[in-house]
């Protein structure tokens, strides 16, 4: 073993209660603390949860590598997922060596599932450009080689909707089943608690996504991560990524991160005339995370997402309730480098269709004050840096 | 469209040598391009046109022109390959744009019953590393059984130096023996259809390890940069490495989980690789079987040995001086720039102090300065300028 201290993980029968199979897992941590984790699918997808226990150690991964523990599996895990994290977790240590180290992982038994007869995908699904984008591509056989045979989105409730906000996830789920639905996909409903184990969620977001999805690797035999950035404008470390969501692959069940390909305002545009995602696209960021259900009309995504379909020449969709102003616009505040690049595609699409208007200058002049913002963050940040390294090396 | 054809060719024997390849063809432009290998391994040699597609595809993406493959393809590469272009297209879209890829026959290879692996082996350090790594048996969760060595002639250096690259063979079979590891040389003509070479170099590589796919059923890449400092685009990299693969044959870029320097740390009490190490990009290719102990990377791998607390490997004929740290010019910052910093980290570890490690926060200064400065872009067209102005002058007085 690479650490003296070890967290177990203890699979748990499956239960069911009020029409929901439970599935899941007791963390047992160094200093001897138990912690049950645990997924909830409605019954009827009792047949698709996996026996082996490897999303359960996708879900305590970056606990492991935080306390610098290994971690003990008590049930079968796959070799080729194992030989992946090795990758991984050397990924992820070097990107963040402040944080995690590499750890080793014991498992009782090293083998795969048995994968099922069919090849169906099943697709992480929130209902936002990314995800709708996706499901709309594969489920249109637009991806050439690529298409994938997604058979179900699923929606998580406990990811970004907080687990105890019910109402809201319902009302976001039945967007989220009319959407799929109109492209003759199923919609998974599944409630997890893993943010219980409090760790940086800008970090962990891929493995707990892919942790999800490999549950049901009964089913199915891929696990689609709607990508979120493009293939020109990578950003790492961070918790979903081309190189590291793959990694998280067993030997039965493939993690893809999807639709790279394709940037932002171009999913947006690609899925402007689909219907059902006018009426029920849901971008919203809003920080009143129990009002996420509806888009918020305010905030910088839902902002940004009306100036894409502005941009396209198209009426405001009826998802939004209410157009931006240019005083909206004028006040936006960009919190990261990548941003101004979605508002520069922005006044690029614009430009192809001729569109004018105030509101593009307005645009404009909010992007040079906020990139002379950033110029100076940035700035300030790398000589915060370099102060740091000279007074650790001294 | 235009399009690029590639004809597969017949193995033919050549005394202990068989030559395999492929007839590359572009409106007026036709050539054959071959691999030569010991006879000994020719049942290893696939039917498959995988590797020839690799071989083809930068020249084909850089040409916008479909490639014509008259042979038999795995589907899941061309799948693959599909992602593959899109990433080249998205980083550099003037250069590269996405092709057909249109066998004559799509069909998937039977799985292999065996589990052998090859390693690009040149016999530096990173390759050095990753032959260490995978053949301990401390590795778990390495679904391999054995694991076999390549080294290309006609990749760092044309195929002409052929008594370097026996030298190098050499040298290389020493390393590999002692880990009970067999090498296989192989020579091959590919670069004259790479013009690019930087960005093709993964694709190089993994055409030739996929040549074996009869008897491996994965090529590893060893890493040339670690995780923390990742360097995309480049030509090998832990995104579109593992994109060169089939169902079943796949490529594995392996080792980026370490720096330069913990690689060296993990492999100094290997005295084979101490002793037959060769890191050397000295600018005459006929020299580079032997450590130079002049170039840019002979000085900096001295430096990290230096830098750990270790003496002179013996792989290195003799040590560097002051001034040749002083003199130190790198280009891409990022890159190289990043190693350098590494080593200071690690005298600063290390506690060393010495008058060559002044010199080395010098160079490290100076160079930094003059990168920033580069960075600039109006204040570097400035400075060439009147470079080229002074020397206009100079020239004119002569």
């Amino acid at each position: 073993m690479h650490n003296s201290r070890s967290i177990s993980i203890w699979p748990e029968e499956l239960f069911e209660s009020k029409g929901m199979i439970q599935a899941g897992f007791t963390m047992e941590n160094p200093n001897g603390e138990r912690v049950p984790l645990w997924y909830r699918v409605p019954e009827r997808y009792r047949r698709y949860l996996t026996k082996g226990c490897e999303p359960f150690v996708l879900a305590s991964l970056f606990t492991a590598m935080r306390t610098k523990s290994d971690l003990v599996v008590h049930g079968e895990v796959s070799p080729i997922m194992l030989r992946n994290l090795e990758d991984f977790q050397a990924a992820w240590s070097l990107w963040r060596s402040d944080l995690y180290t590499r750890i080793d992982i014991l498992a009782d038994i090293e083998r795969d599932q048995i994968s099922p007869d069919n090849s169906k995908a099943i697709s992480s699904f929130s209902g936002g450009v990314d995800s709708c984008f996706a499901v709309w591509r594969h489920g249109h056989k637009k991806a050439g080689r690529k298409n994938q045979d997604v058979g179900a989105g699923l929606m998580i409730h406990g990811y970004d909707i907080p687990i105890g906000r019910r109402e809201t996830f319902t009302h976001a789920a039945s967007k989220a089943e009319i959407l799929l639905s109109s492209l003759g996909m199923e919609m998974i409903n599944m409630e997890i608690n893993l943010k219980q184990l409090k760790e940086n969620f800008a970090h962990t977001g891929g493995t707990i996504l892919a942790s999800c999805l490999m549950l049901l690797q009964g089913g199915f035999t891929t696990g689609l991560i709607a990508g979120g950035v493009s293939y020109s404008d990578i950003y790492i470390p961070w918790g979903t990524n081309p190189i590291t969501d793959p990694l998280l692959s067993s030997g039965v069940f493939s993690i893809i991160y999807d639709s790279l390909d394709v940037p932002r305002h171009i999913k947006v545009r690609e899925i402007a005339n689909w219907p059902e995602a006018r009426q029920h696209l849901r971008v919203c960021l809003s920080e009143d995370r129990s009002k996420r259900d509806e888009n918020c009309c305010k905030c910088e995504k839902c902002v940004r997402t009306i100036l894409n379909f502005r941009a396209l020449g198209s009426d405001l969709p009826p998802c939004f309730a209410h157009d931006v102003s240019l005083a909206q616009i004028f006040n936006l505040i960009l919190q990261d480098v990548m941003f101004p690049k979605y508002y520069q595609a922005i006044l690029e699409d614009a430009r192809t269709r001729k569109i004018k208007g105030t509101w593009l200058i307005v645009l404009r002049i909010m992007l040079f004050l906020n990139g002379i913002k950033l110029a100076i963050i940035s700035m300030l940040r790398s000589k915060r840096n370099q102060v740091r390294r000279l007074l650790a090396s001294n | 469209m235009q399009s690029i054809n590639i004809w597969p060719q017949e193995p033919s024997i050549q005394g202990e040598k068989v030559k395999t390849g492929f007839i590359f063809e572009k409106t007026q432009d036709r050539r054959t391009i071959w691999y030569e290998i010991p006879i000994e391994f020719s049942s290893a040699l696939s039917k498959w046109c995988d590797s020839y597609v690799l071989a083809a595809l930068f020249e084909a993406m850089n040409t916008s022109a479909d490639l014509v493959i008259h042979g038999a393809v795995s589907p899941s590469l061309i799948d693959n390959l599909r992602e593959f272009q899109i990433i080249w297209n998205a980083w550099f879209p003037k250069l590269y744009s996405p092709v057909e890829i249109i066998p004559d026959n799509e069909l998937e290879r039977s799985m292999p019953k065996h589990s052998n692996q090859l390693l690009a082996f040149s016999g530096g350090l990173d390759s050095c590393y990753a032959a260490w790594k995978f053949t301990r048996s401390d590795n778990i969760h390495l679904p391999y059984s054995s694991l076999t060595g390549l080294i290309i002639n006609g990749y760092e250096f044309p195929p002409k130096y052929e008594d370097t690259f026996n030298r190098a063979v050499d040298k290389a079979r020493i390393i590999l023996d002692s880990v009970g590891m067999k090498l296989i040389p192989i020579t091959t003509n590919l670069r004259t259809i790479n013009q690019f070479q930087d960005n093709a170099g993964g694709a190089f590589l993994a055409s030739c390890l996929m040549l074996f796919q009869e008897e491996f059923v994965s090529g590893l890449i060893s890493s040339s940069y670690p995780y923390s400092h990742l360097v995309l685009p480049y030509g090998s990299n832990p995104l579109t490495d593992r994109m060169m693969s089939s169902q079943t044959f796949s490529i594995i870029h392996g080792g980026a989980e370490a720096t330069r320097i913990e690689k060296i740390a993990q492999i100094a009490e290997w005295p084979e690789a101490m002793q037959y190490m060769r890191v050397c990009l000295g600018r005459e290719p006929s020299k580079r079987d032997n450590n130079c102990c002049r170039c840019e990377k002979c000085v900096r791998n001295i430096l990290e040995f230096r830098a750990l607390g270790f003496g002179l490997p013996p792989s290195f004929e003799k040590d560097i001086n002051i001034w040749q740290i002083i003199k130190l010019k790198y280009s891409y910052y990022t890159q190289l720039g990043n190693s350098y910093e590494d080593i200071l980290t690690a005298i600063d570890t290390n506690h060393i102090h010495a008058a060559w490690v002044l010199a080395l926060k010098f160079t490290v200064i100076k160079n930094r300065a003059r990168i920033n400065l580069e960075r600039i872009s109006w204040l570097n067209s400035l400075l060439r300028k009147i470079k080229n102005r002074l020397r206009i002058r100079r020239d004119f007085n002569a």
